[in-house]
């Protein structure tokens, strides 16, 4: 941290230098000279009405509302999806279900930056490398996104959008501490060089994690983003970052004798990045924008295990018998050790082709490189490169009628071409009423993981002593088509609008780690889990969301999600079993939020979140669980800085349940935050 | 060399033409332009075609870019019976050089126009940049009926307006919401509380608050939540502004003739108080109120509703 002091000092002395004198009024260049174009046409987000899917905004009011710690837990905001946490260490975030302690189906994009990992095939809720008091908004597309974002965006998109560094200045600082003895401090330093403004913000967090798990996570975080813009038609944008730390991990769900193969140890875990993207605004009211980044995930989780008479629970001397001579001894392992690459550049050029029909379209290119012995069970690195052509359109029929098409195609190496296209009609039927007809088919290509993994536990002299995890050699692509018929509504004069959709999602080729018992395994003959498409599944319901809101910071946003999910996938082969897809989806999902100012700089707010049971992992049951959540807060001003005092309880009445499973009991959780902007 | 050369032929012209008008005793007056070009030409040009059009008997008229200006001449029987200056830099030129001929201001900001009056010094007079207050809020309320709560975000050369500013809101029972910032680094987060709190934004000519670069930002940040901006000029309206109603140099061209045209006949070369934009016109980006979801009448409708006087070709 106290590098993290020295870099801040550099910006005031910055800042104070760059603060130019201006003239005490204004003059006719301040009325007559050009500002840069912002909202050119073909740059204009369509709005909800035009759209072709729902989207669930979260802007920063609501993000300091609802009182969340960590990033991933604003998601419970969204309609129809889900948030748990598979230990203290770990959480996972799904739309419509089906997800296990890894959510593979969504994407998730830090300032157009995908976080996807292709180590654990989802992101790292844990280790995301974005401070919450840098969001200035989260944008989820609720539904497969994949024709806009490619293959990972096959169940949605989460896009995190953090603050332009203008938009704040000098010092700003955050501590909470409190329940699972959590230590969080953010501070942050903003300043500009003349067109350059630039924001660096560094973070400690700690926290002990949930009681019954070897989970406390310590996290160093040190993020810079800047944005250059020499005139008024280009900008530049360079955000570097390095988030890392020890992550308890091990005691795998499910696993036999977890405590002795999987035992609870601390992984490092370090992620850097850097992203440099250009924008540039052409004639024609066309813009132009490259970009390109490397993400960089460095794991090392070496540990022994052993020895074997323990495990197996034998005498040692009996070991070399029933090991074809093997003599007892400890076995290496090292799930997540292993060093990922990824290197990604982007062409997106937009265009306004007549007033009235707007075209966006792109191409990228993607190395990754992923190094884990243990996991792919060899030294050299996988390396999967693919590349994508992708188009959106938006025609406007008539002052009624919108017309949005988009397509992704994408070519890997391992799985040829595929494409993921989008079909949407909006109708307005008045000016405040609007409904849409959509259909998209999506393609998920298998994350690396799930292509390559070869995972076996090796005698120290190299011969396979267990086959643990593997690939099928027939895998294909995840398949979805999505049919939804949209309703939207506004009501100006009460501020309120409702979103609604009804869908159904046929999800064909589920990629489901089965264990095949009659795996081919020299000593243990216990099988292995194999990664194969195990079945289809049928998703059908209503999303809906009703947002009522006065005031910016007096609202109540209310979201239900309604399942029915139906299909069943291999579990288990020799004897083949079948999971039932129904139990892996909650019926009823609802979150209902409120704000409102209290008295003088006095604010309050409630939460209220509701999951039905659902089945997260094949082996383990959820429990349906009510939790509420509140939050008071006091605004202050000091010595010429402003902050603000709060107290955030989750899980105000205590209804202690079983998150992501019955050990993780989720007991009523007291924070104090304490915020000051100098 | 040229250099010199066509300073001296310039002088000369100068020198010599001063004394012919005044033998022909017609009157002569000097349009002096902050620089060449550009807007404070298009000024010039709508003045003088506008004023050979109203008047039997134009003035003539010296077009001279500041470059040029030679105060130390205009004294005397030398001296023009006006001077209209266009733009800061004129403006402020002409005062220190204290030339005693009435002066007409124009393309200059209100604040400026008054930190350089003297005492007891009536000469100069002016037209103002900005619009007045009412006009703005009455484009507030015809394109954005739906809005109460506009925000502003004022700095140390706005601030004095703080008064009028609120006036012209409570008056159509807006309420304001003021944020006055001392340093441009401040301006950012000024954005971000102003757009919170408010349903428009209505942008205010400050160079601490709005530079080309700072206007972006209020513009990203308001349109991100949906809120409209209501910029002062057409630049605004490009860059995404919901809407401006502004006035371009030619329309305060003619306006400038106007008051010449009143000086030369009726008041004896006196230009009276200073005053705002007579002419104006309204912008409006389409595509921004379609995107934020706004029905916003036909551009001459809200000209209308605005009561804007019709200019005469």
């Amino acid at each position: 941290m106290h590098r993290i002091g020295v870099v801040c000092c550099l910006f005031t002395a910055v800042t104070a230098f760059a603060d130019n004198e201006s003239p005490p009024y204004a003059t006719e260049a301040d009325f007559l000279t050009d500002v840069p174009v912002v909202l050119s046409a073909s740059r204009l987000k369509q709005p909800a009405a035009d759209a072709p899917v729902s989207i669930t905004v979260l802007d920063r009011e609501t993000i300091r509302a609802a009182g969340v710690i960590d990033v991933v837990d604003l998601l419970q905001l969204v309609p129809g999806m889900q948030v748990a946490h598979p230990s203290g260490a770990q959480s996972v975030a799904t739309y419509h279900g089906l997800a296990e302690e890894f959510s593979r189906r969504l994407q998730v994009l830090v300032d157009g930056r995908s976080v996807y990992l292709p180590v654990n095939s989802s992101p790292d809720w844990s280790n995301i490398g974005v401070a919450l008091d840098d969001i200035e908004r989260v944008e989820i597309v609720q539904g497969s996104n994949a024709p806009a974002y490619g293959s990972n965006a096959f169940f949605g998109a989460i896009n995190i959008i953090t603050r332009a560094p203008f938009l704040d200045r000098g010092f700003y600082t955050r501590a909470t501490a409190g329940s699972l003895d959590l230590r969080n401090l953010v501070v942050r330093g903003t300043g500009s060089l003349g067109k350059l403004d630039t924001r660096l913000t560094g973070q400690f967090r700690s926290d002990d994690g949930f009681d019954a798990h070897h989970d406390s996570k310590m996290l160093r975080m040190l993020g810079l983003s800047s944005v250059y813009a020499p005139d008024a038609n280009n900008s530049y944008e360079l955000q570097l970052g390095y988030s890392g730390g020890t992550f308890g991990v091990g005691e795998s769900v499910g696993v036999d004798n977890a405590d002795k193969v999987d035992p609870g140890r601390d992984a490092k875990i370090e992620m850097s990045w850097g992203l440099l993207r250009w924008r540039t605004i052409l004639p024609e009211d066309a813009e132009l924008q490259v970009q390109y980044y490397r993400n960089r995930h460095d794991a090392q989780d070496r540990f022994r295990i052993g020895p074997i008479s323990s495990i197996i629970g034998v005498p040692p001397g009996l070991v070399p018998i029933l090991l074809g001579g093997e003599p007892d001894q400890y076995l290496e392992r090292g799930m997540y050790d292993g060093v990922a690459k990824r290197d990604d550049a982007e062409l997106q050029h937009t265009v306004t082709l007549l007033p009235e029909w707007r075209l966006v379209w792109g191409l990228g290119a993607r190395i990754e490189r992923y190094t884990n012995p243990m996991v792919y069970d060899r030294d050299d690195a996988v390396i999967e490169q693919s590349q994508r052509l992708f188009w959106h359109t938006e025609w406007r029929g008539s002052s009624a009628l919108v017309f949005n098409a988009g397509a992704m195609t994408e070519h890997n190496g391992d799985f040829g071409t595929h494409t993921s296209s989008r079909l949407a009609l909006n109708y307005h039927a008045t000016a405040r009423q609007t409904f849409r007809v959509a259909a998209s088919r999506a393609v998920r290509m298998p994350s690396m993981f799930e292509n390559s993994v070869n995972l076996r536990v090796r005698f120290n002299d190299g011969i396979v002593a267990d086959e643990i995890t593997h690939s099928a050699d027939d895998l294909e692509p995840e398949r979805l088509r999505t049919y939804e018929l949209g309703y939207l509504s506004e009501f100006p004069q009460w501020r309120v609008v409702l979103d609604a959709k009804v869908y159904r999602e046929y999800l064909y080729g589920l990629i489901n780690a089965v264990t095949d018992y009659f795996y081919p395994d020299p000593y243990v003959h216990n099988g292995a889990l194999v990664l194969q498409n195990a079945g289809d599944v049928r998703t059908q319901g209503l999303d809906l969301r009703v947002n009522w809101r006065p005031q910016p910071k007096r609202f109540v946003t209310f979201q239900y999600g309604y399942e029915e999910v139906s299909g069943q996938y291999l579990r288990t082969r020799n004897p083949d079993a079948y999971e039932d897809a129904s139990l892996h989806a909650p019926r009823h999902t609802v979150s209902v939020l409120g704000a409102t100012p209290l008295f003088a700089g006095v604010d309050g707010s409630l939460g209220y979140y509701f999951v039905d049971k659902m089945r997260w992992n094949d082996v383990i049951d959820a429990q349906s669980h009510h939790r509420f959540d509140a939050r008071l807060s006091h605004d202050f001003v000091a010595y010429g800085a402003t902050g603000e005092i709060a107290l955030i309880v989750q899980n105000v009445t205590d209804s202690q349940y079983g998150d992501f499973r019955s050990e993780n009991l989720f007991a009523r959780r007291t924070y104090v935050q304490f915020n000051m902007q100098l | 060399m040229r250099n010199v050369r066509s300073t001296i032929a310039l002088a000369l012209i100068i020198f010599f033409s001063c004394p012919l008008y005044g033998a022909l005793d017609r009157e002569h007056i000097v349009v002096l332009l902050s620089e060449e070009g550009g807007a404070y030409r298009e000024f010039a040009d709508g003045f003088v075609s506008r004023l050979n059009a109203d008047l039997a008997d134009p003035p003539s008229v010296d077009v001279v870019p500041l470059k040029d200006a030679r105060f130390d001449k205009w004294r005397g029987s030398a001296a023009p019976r006006a001077i209209v200056t266009v733009g800061t830099r004129a403006a402020q030129e002409t005062y220190i050089a204290n030339v005693a001929v009435p002066t007409l201001r124009v393309l200059v900001a209100r604040a400026a126009h008054e930190s350089w009056n003297r005492p007891g010094n009536n000469n100069a007079s002016a037209i103002f940049l900005e619009q007045p207050w009412d006009r703005q809020f009455d484009l507030i309320k015809r394109i954005l009926p739906a809005a109460h709560h506009v925000g502003v975000i004022l700095g140390p050369a706005s601030r004095q307006d703080a008064h009028e500013i609120k006036r012209a809101a409570a008056q159509r029972e807006l309420t304001l919401h003021v944020r006055e910032i001392s340093r441009a680094d401040d301006a950012g987060s000024a954005f971000t509380d102003v757009v919170a709190d408010s349903e428009a934004v209505l942008a205010i000519p400050d160079p601490v608050v709005l530079s080309p670069n700072s206007a972006k930002w209020l513009l990203y940040t308001a349109y991100q939540r949906g809120i409209p901006v209501i910029g002062f000029s057409r630049a605004y309206v490009n860059a995404g502004a919901l809407g401006s109603v502004y006035t371009t140099p030619e329309q305060i061209g003619f306006q400038a003739a106007r008051l010449v045209a009143n000086a030369m006949h009726d008041t004896g070369w006196t230009f009276g108080p200073a005053v705002y934009p007579e002419y104006f016109s309204v912008a409006i980006n389409r595509s921004v109120a379609r995107s934020l979801r706004l029905e916003v009448p036909a551009d001459e409708d809200v000209l209308r509703k605005l009561n804007a006087p019709e200019v005469s070709p």
